[in-house]
Order: structure tokens, then C-alpha cells, then sequence
């Protein structure tokens, strides 16, 4: 379980500013060598899971605001309506395939932040996309390594805690653009946990001792033969991990996960959290959002199709999820956050389906959840080209879990000058996070 | 042209090899002494110059004997067999380079095999999706009367692979020409009509999936045009559609459809495409000025005077071919931009065989600053050790597909519309593990036709005990570069630690092939090409 200090020690110094070479140097350079040795970044037991809903979600047909005739004037076939919805406030309600999660909404323990976005936003999925995981916008400098990446590199000065085990749960061996390219740790990739294990057909030991030995060998700093190295050792030092968590048994029935990327994802998340790791931060991915075509059935709009069938999918794995947090006591330590690259267009299109679109709502659940809706309602009426425009920035709600759940100065990871003239004032509008017996950071408090 | 100037040749042995593992899959220590003395235009054109539509390896699947994965890969009905059609393909081809570019255009202009089988499958299969709509028909059904065929779980697969395997023949077929025309038939191929729905593009309300992903993806690249563009050329391509009514045809093949053609005039990218009511003419005129357009975007300063996608396209040639940190902005963009964009000796522009031929003879090419600095992906990672090994895994369906996808690469399915991440994605921990665990399996003689661990390497099978030549035989076949010292120490001590365990000579001398062909697979260089 010596994971992170293995690589730190291994090829952490003398790879520090790997890929940051790449880019200008980022104002919050300075900024961050305050935050190294506060003690406080990830300090306590919080958990977040992210959950990437790729594609660009419609947000419209995920928290519908029924009430609003603008929203079923756009949306003639796919308009779902009160009666077929469930309730959350008067104004808005969850879609029916949301129905595994609609206990936790009465619990208070399901949030929705509406309007959320960035300006000038950008309909390309991989554009969009590249600004939600590494936490820039349009007119700022590109940023490399991925948002949560930041978090390690430079809130924590890569003084990550023991065991701070930086775990990946995804349907391919990668590692999503929030967590990649950071300086000081390069995350597991896990596809099938199953798997994660060398083999070999003779002289077993022999071989796996050896192949790790050559991925040890002296290396020149910043080259790519350094890349597959660090990599190899992330491997060899997560193998017995991975193993570990994956002999923890499921509390949930079998078949309460789907065997998709999410279903997947989230059952090894919770496997490593009950094993006992210290991991901070987890990323698990549901494809399928883009739906252009066929997003509904016609005779059946709220239970058939692309769309309803997705939002099925996700609930019922992230209630299978937060079932096995709260069996085994880790609820109120776990939050699962949601975002998508966009959400869709108001107006529905021609082949029962919507095109891109802008600003979406995002969803979080979790025991220290304040559940609600917030953020305001959507105007459809006040549309940029047919889409809504955002209210909040996306990096507002990356900073307040940033800040309030992580315990990390989030002005280190997004800039000292954006943290300040965007996010700061946005802030107390979302107060999403319950914090009963915590005491906010001096950071934060300054920014009340 | 400073950059693409011709290099002037000879190719040195390690540039020849350089050029073997970008513009193919590598080549044997004999191969590269011949690609030595073939002078720079000899060795390039003995990869680049193929003939496109070579019936040979159709021939030579037709001709397998019907055993094993043999059975799928003659007749792909599943993903897993089309798959194995292709890597089938890519391990007898003997035109590397047609299969580079048939992948590289596989990354680029894509389709997800998942989202048209299983459009396909609640399609086809009523009861899937509760609806008797858009049912097709079978080949039979020419009565013209519209019936739905008998539920069958295995038609949306069977179709799918139908439809996979033509545009994949397109690729490779078209890969060496006109881009542009490259662009107009990838427009009408059935499998992209279903797959970025522009089979669903009206008139009475456009889609915009095609529109957005042409210039973004396959073109021009994004903040080259406005999102007006494409709402614009939505309209311009609707009526390109897929014929599905059972009366008519045999499903499924492309049809124009004037009846859903949007009316008047488009502006698309600041010229007027006034309506036609011939078909495709306006998809046709639209392509043409996406290819042509320059965009002034500001982007780099080379958009000030070339076409956009001509930019953006040499710049995909070049992340694929040379380096994948190469940014959009570097000279050599421009440069390639410059021959891409004017008309070849063929007599066209954007002529794919002619621009990478003088990217592949100029000196920029064999710059060492570019030599094994790309990641191999899992198709490089396993055709060069087998090509270049005389080595054959024949579970070309039941087991290589699947080894690809431990590894991050499902061929014909890739993550999303932009193809796979490329570069070092492909070397994440979960990666590295099935690429080793691939390595240990090709170094089980059981899975090779040949029995290799016993002659693969004849002239040191008279001295087993020789393990600087064992070492020495796997360098000069999988690294083709100097091995570092501390790798040579290493292995060294590996092959010595067997000598010196239980055994007869002869058995701990196959365990010493396999092992260094194993570990060879797992050396830090191996990753890259």
C-alpha cells in the first residue's frame, strides 16, 4: 500500500514539471508553494467519485422543469410531463428512469446545480470536454495536466499521504483528462480488475522480476522511455492493491451493477473504499450521451430509447453504489458528483433526438449532501442559438468541493485571479455540502 | 521547403528501421539491409507505391481451410470475427503501409461498431424497441409489401459486419488518393449515414451530427467555422440517406432522397450553395469548399493563406506518422500543408500517397530528434513482434481481438468520434499488464503454427548455452537499437538464473527463448517505435 510514495520516490523528483514544459507557466506557480506543508489538502477521510456523463447529457430531460410551458412548446414528442415525472420542487422533477434515486432526493441527500457551464461555450465535444476535465475556459491559457491533477500537484505539492492510492475505474485502460499529466503521480488504469496481474506460462517470478527490473533502469528525465516507465512502476506497485480490493465481497445482490464502465467502475470504487484504502478521488465514465437520434421511442418517450435507458443505467448503479457506502458506514464520508461536456439544444430536432447544446444542471449525492435544487431555474426563453446560457461556472462547483470537501485551496488549481474575480463571488449561492462538525479552512472563510 | 528538403540518402540502417515502424509494421534485419541499398525513393516507394485494390489477401482467406477462427474470419458475422478479418489482413499484408492508413483513417474519420449494431439490432428486430417503425426487410421480400422479418437476436451483428466490413474497404481501398473524394464517398457510406445519423437529417428539421463532426474531425478542425456553418450544411446534406424500405432494394444500401432535401440556398463558410435538386450536387460543392476554404481563423499564422483543412489534415498526418507532440503551429505543418494543398503530379489536390511520400524522403522524416519517440499502439505492439518474428497467433477472433481491448484498442470500436487518445494512453498501467500478459502468450509455442521455440533461432540451437546470442537475436528483431546497459545486465542475469535451475540443456534453453522473447516485449523501447 506504499503506492504513492513508491512513484514519488522512484521518478516523482526527477520528473517534477514534466508536461507543465509544454504549456506557460501558470500564474498559480507561486501560489501553490504556499500550499505545500498546510496539512489540510485531503487531510480527512472525504471521498469523491466523478462521474462522466459522456456525450453531453440533456440536462432538460434528466431534472425537467415541467411546470415551464417554454420547455414543452421546444419539445413537442420529447417533452416528458409532470404526471409522467417524478416531484422534486414544484418547479422541476426527475426523470422516471431517476426512480432508484428518488429516495434519496426525499432524504435530502440529493443536489442539483442548474445552469452550470462557462462563457463563450463551445459545441465540439472534445473542446468542451478538454475545459470541463482540466478547468480552464475559452480565452485562458490551455492547461495540461487535468483538474484533480492539479489538486495532487499543486494544493498538495505533491505531499500526498501514504496510501493515498489515486484510482481509476473505467471500460478502457486509460486515464480521463482530470486526472492525467499530472507532475507527481500517474494514477492506476484498471479495465478489468479481474486481470490486473502479470502472467507467465514458466519461470513466473523469474520473469515478473525481471520485466519490473528493466522498467527500472536509469532513464533521461522528460523523455517518453520516462513515461512508460513511470507508468510500469505505477503498475507494479498497484497489482497487489487492485488484487486486495477485489477479493472485498459486494453487500448489494449480484446484479445490482450493470457490467458496463459505470456498473463496473462503481463496484470496484466501492470495493477499494471498503478495503480500506485512503483513496481520495475516484472517475468512472458512462458513454452514450450524444443523442442526436432516437433519444426516446415514440409511443413510449419515458421508457424506451437512448436516453432513458442511460439514465436507468446510472441510477441504478449509483444507488447500488451509495447503498454499499451506507451498509458499510462510508456514506457521509462519500460524495458522487456528475458533469457532462454540454448539455443539449432546447429544441428538439427532426429525428427524434437534440443537438449540442450548452449550460446543463449536475447532480451530487452522498450523506453530507444538502439536497436541492440550486443554482436557479433555466430561462428558456433568454437562448444563445437555441441553447442556455450558464449562470454558474463550472470551476465554482470544482472549487467548492475543492474547497469544502477536499480541504484544498482551490485558488492553486484554478489561479489566484480566476479563483477571485469568477469563482469567489458565485460561491455562497451553492452551498451544496453539509459540514455539521468541520472547521472551513482559513482559506475559505476568507472568501465568505 | 527547408524542413522536407530530400534527404539525400542512403538510409542508414537504423533510419531505414525508422522508417519500417512508421510507414509499416517494421521490418526483419534482412529487410532493412535491403531497404539500405535501395536509396531513399527505392525504400520509400517499396512501402508507399501499393497497388489499392490487390485481390491477394481476399484470395488467401477464401483459400484457408475451414478450422478454427478460419470459419469466422471467412465469413465475419460478429465484431469479434470482422475483427479477426483485419488482423488476419495485417499480419500477411504486403502492403503495411495500406493498412497504416486504413488505420489512421479508422481513427480519424470513425464509427463505433456498438452504436450501429445496436441501432441496427432495434431496428430490425421488433419487440427490442416496442415500435414496428423503420423495420427492414429481407433480400426476399420484393413483394412490395412492407412485412417485418421474424425477431433474430443475431441480425443487428450480422448487418453490422456487413456494413463495418464495406467501410473498411473503402478505407483502404480510397486511403492513397484525393481526399477529397475520399470525403464525398465516407459521405454517403452507409455505415457513417447510420452512424453519425445523417440518415435522419430532413428537410422538415436537420441533425446537425454530421455536419459538426465533418469540418471538426475530418477536415478543418474546430474554430474554423461558426456554428451557423453548421446548421448550413446540415441543410446542405439532407437527402443523403439509406435506403430501408423493403419494396425497393435490398436494405441498407445509400439512396438520395429528394423528398427530404432541404430547399433553397445554403451560405455555407461564406459562399452561397444555391439548391439543387440533382443529387448529392450541393454534398458535393459543400466539400469541396470545406476542403478549399482559407479561414483567416487566426488559429496559426499559416491559416492566413492555406485552407484550413489543409492545415488540419497535415497535422493529423503528421501526429500519426512523425511525432504526436507536434503542435498545429510548427513550421512543418505549414510545409506539408503547402504540398498537400496543391495539385500532385496525379493531377489533384490533397493527394494522401503524394504528400506522405515527400514527408517519408524529406529530411525532417529522419531527423533523430523523431526516431522511436511514438508510442506503439496494441496493433504495432503485436503485428511488428509477429511480422517481424515470422510468428502467427491464429485466433485471429477468439483471442487477439480481445487482447487488443485489454489493451485499449477494440478495433472498429473506438471510445468515441474522435478515434482513441493515441500517444501515451496507451501505456497506462492496466495497458502495460495485457500487453505483457500478450507477450507471455506469443512466447507459448502452443499458439504458433510454427513450432518456433525450436527453430526460430537455427544457428544457436547447436549452442544453447550462447545467451548473448539469444539476447542479441530478440534486439536485432524487436528493439533495432541499441540496448541499454543496464537492460543487457538484466537479462543477462535472467537467462543465467534459468542455466543455473533444474533441467535438461534442451528444456531450459526453450524456457530461455520464451522468457527473453517475453521480457524483450516488456524493455521500455519496445513501447515505442
Amino acid at each position: 500500500m506504499s503506492i504513492s510514495r513508491r512513484n514519488f520516490l522512484k521518478v516523482g523528483l526527477s520528473s517534477m514539471a514534466f508536461f507543465t514544459l509544454e504549456t506557460t507557466t501558470p500564474s498559480w506557480i507561486a501560489r501553490s508553494a504556499q500550499a505545500i506543508g498546510t496539512g489540510d489538502c485531503l487531510s480527512e477521510d472525504r471521498i469523491l467519485v466523478i462521474i462522466q456523463l459522456a456525450g453531453g447529457n440533456d440536462g432538460l430531460n434528466t431534472i425537467i422543469p415541467v411546470t415551464d410551458a417554454a420547455y414543452h412548446a421546444a419539445r413537442p414528442t420529447l417533452g416528458i410531463n409532470a404526471v409522467d415525472a417524478i416531484t422534486m420542487d414544484g418547479l422541476n422533477s426527475m426523470h422516471p428512469a431517476l426512480q432508484p434515486l428518488a429516495d434519496r432526493y426525499q432524504d435530502g441527500r440529493f443536489a442539483v446545480v442548474q445552469n452550470v457551464g462557462y462563457v463563450n461555450p463551445n459545441l465540439s465535444h472534445f473542446t468542451s470536454m478538454e475545459y470541463f476535465e482540466r478547468g480552464y475556459v475559452p480565452g485562458e491559457v490551455q492547461q495540461i495536466p487535468g483538474w484533480a491533477s492539479r489538486v495532487y500537484d499543486n494544493a498538495c505539492g505533491c505531499t500526498i499521504p501514504d496510501e493515498s492510492l489515486f484510482y481509476l475505474g473505467s471500460g478502457v485502460p486509460r486515464i480521463p483528462q482530470t486526472m492525467a499529466r499530472g507532475d507527481c503521480y500517474t494514477p492506476p488504469a484498471v479495465r478489468d480488475p479481474d486481470n490486473y496481474q502479470l502472467n507467465a506460462d514458466t519461470d513466473e517470478a523469474l520473469r515478473i522480476a525481471t520485466i519490473h527490473a528493466l522498467n527500472d533502469a536509469t532513464v533521461a528525465p522528460l523523455s517518453e522511455l520516462e513515461f512508460v516507465q513511470r507508468s510500469a512502476n505505477t503498475m507494479e506497485a498497484s497489482i497487489a492493491d487492485i488484487a486486495t480490493a477485489n477479493a472485498t465481497p459486494q453487500i448489494v445482490p449480484a446484479g445490482s451493477y450493470t457490467s458496463d464502465s459505470l456498473g463496473r467502475g462503481l463496484r470496484l470504487a466501492s470495493q477499494v473504499i471498503r478495503a480500506g484504502f485512503k483513496t481520495r478521488i475516484f472517475y468512472v465514465t458512462l458513454g452514450g450521451f450524444d443523442t442526436h437520434a432516437n433519444q426516446i421511442i415514440n409511443d413510449r418517450p419515458t421508457e424506451r430509447g437512448n436516453h432513458p435507458r442511460l439514465l436507468g443505467l446510472l441510477a441504478q448503479n449509483v444507488e447500488s453504489f451509495l447503498q454499499e457506502m451506507e451498509l458499510s458506514g462510508n456514506l457521509d464520508r462519500t460524495l458522487v458528483m456528475t458533469f457532462s461536456e454540454f448539455g443539449r439544444r432546447v429544441a428538439q430536432n427532426a429525428s427524434l433526438g437534440t443537438d449540442h447544446g450548452a449550460a446543463n444542471s449536475l447532480m451530487m449525492w452522498g450523506g453530507s449532501v444538502a439536497g436541492g435544487i440550486y443554482g436557479g431555474q433555466p430561462d428558456l426563453t433568454d437562448l444563445q442559438r437555441g441553447n442556455l446560457k450558464h449562470q454558474i461556472d463550472f470551476r465554482t462547483v470544482y472549487s467548492y468541493v475543492i474547497e469544502e470537501w477536499l480541504g484544498c485551496d482551490a485558488s492553486a488549481v484554478f489561479g489566484n485571479t480566476v479563483y477571485n474575480d469568477i469563482i469567489q463571488p458565485e460561491l455562497p449561492q451553492i452551498p451544496v455540502i453539509e459540514f455539521p462538525s468541520r472547521v472551513r479552512p482559513a482559506a475559505w472563510n476568507a472568501y465568505r | 521547403m527547408p524542413l522536407l528538403d530530400p534527404h539525400p540518402g542512403p538510409l542508414t540502417e537504423a533510419e531505414a528501421a525508422h522508417l519500417a515502424r512508421r510507414a509499416g509494421f517494421g521490418a526483419t534485419p534482412s529487410e532493412i539491409t535491403a531497404l539500405t541499398g535501395a536509396g531513399v525513393a527505392g525504400a520509400v516507394s517499396s512501402f508507399i507505391d501499393y497497388n489499392p485494390i490487390d485481390p491477394a489477401i481476399d484470395n488467401q482467406i477464401d483459400a484457408l481451410p475451414d478450422t478454427g477462427d478460419n470459419v469466422l474470419i471467412k465469413n465475419p458475422e460478429t465484431k469479434r470475427a470482422l475483427q479477426g478479418w483485419w488482423l488476419y489482413r495485417l499480419r500477411h499484408t504486403s502492403s503495411p503501409f495500406q493498412e497504416q492508413l486504413t488505420l489512421f483513417l479508422h481513427d480519424m474519420v470513425t464509427t463505433e461498431w456498438d452504436k450501429i449494431s445496436q441501432d441496427l439490432g432495434d431496428r430490425v428486430n421488433p419487440g427490442n424497441d416496442g415500435t414496428n417503425e423503420d423495420q427492414f426487410c429481407g433480400p426476399a421480400d420484393l413483394d412490395g409489401v412492407d412485412e417485418p422479418l421474424p425477431p433474430d437476436d443475431t441480425r443487428g451483428d450480422r448487418w453490422t459486419a456487413r456494413l463495418v466490413k464495406e467501410q473498411n474497404t473503402l478505407y483502404r481501398e480510397n486511403a492513397h488518393g484525393s481526399y477529397t473524394e475520399f470525403l464525398k464517398l465516407i459521405t454517403r457510406n452507409v455505415a457513417m449515414l447510420f452512424y453519425l445519423d445523417n440518415k435522419d437529417n430532413r428537410a422538415s428539421g436537420q441533425q446537425e451530427n454530421y455536419s459538426r463532426e465533418i469540418m471538426e474531425l475530418f477536415s478543418m478542425g474546430v474554430g474554423n467555422y461558426s456554428e451557423q456553418d453548421v446548421v448550413e450544411l446540415a441543410k446542405v446534406f439532407t437527402g443523403e440517406t439509406v435506403d430501408d424500405a423493403c419494396a425497393r432494394n435490398f436494405p441498407l444500401l445509400y439512396e438520395w432522397d429528394g423528398t427530404i432535401h432541404s430547399a433553397g440556398s445554403k451560405l455555407v463558410l461564406g459562399t452561397t450553395i444555391p439548391f439543387s435538386a440533382t443529387p448529392g450536387q450541393e454534398t458535393d460543392q459543400a466539400i469541396d469548399l470545406v476542403m478549399s476554404t482559407v479561414t483567416n481563423s487566426g488559429i496559426t499564422p499559416a491559416h492566413a493563406t492555406l485552407p484550413a483543412a489543409s492545415i488540419f489534415l497535415s497535422w493529423r498526418m503528421l501526429t500519426w506518422f512523425l511525432s504526436e507532440s507536434i503542435p498545429m503551429d510548427d513550421p512543418a505543418v505549414e510545409e506539408l500543408a503547402t504540398v498537400f494543398s496543391s495539385v500532385s503530379g496525379n493531377g489533384y489536390a490533397y493527394d494522401v500517397r503524394e504528400t506522405l511520400r515527400t514527408l517519408f524522403e524529406s529530411q525532417l522524416f529522419y531527423d533523430p530528434q523523431y526516431r522511436n519517440i511514438m508510442y506503439k499502439h496494441p496493433v504495432d505492439y503485436t503485428m511488428m513482434a509477429m511480422r517481424n518474428l515470422g510468428l502467427e497467433d491464429t485466433l485471429y477472433a477468439s483471442r487477439i481481438p480481445s487482447r487488443l481491448n485489454d489493451m485499449g484498442m477494440d478495433i472498429l470500436d473506438p471510445s468515441d468520434v474522435n478515434g482513441w487518445d493515441n500517444g501515451g494512453s496507451w501505456v497506462y498501467s492496466g495497458a502495460l499488464i495485457a500487453r505483457f500478459n500478450y507477450s507471455n502468450t506469443l512466447s507459448t509455442s502452443s499458439i504458433a503454427t510454427n513450432a518456433w521455440c525450436d527453430s526460430l533461432i537455427p544457428a544457436h540451437v547447436a549452442n544453447q548455452t550462447d545467451n548473448a546470442g539469444i539476447i542479441e537475436f530478440f534486439r536485432s528483431h524487436l528493439i533495432q537499437d541499441t540496448l541499454r546497459a543496464e537492460h543487457v545486465t538484466e537479462l543477462t542475469n535472467f537467462l543465467a538464473a534459468i542455466d543455473a535451475g533444474a533441467g535438461s540443456q534442451t528444456a531450459k534453453y526453450r524456457r530461455k527463448v520464451r522468457g527473453c522473447l517475453h521480457t524483450m516485449m516488456a524493455v521500455p523501447e519496445y513501447q515505442l517505435k
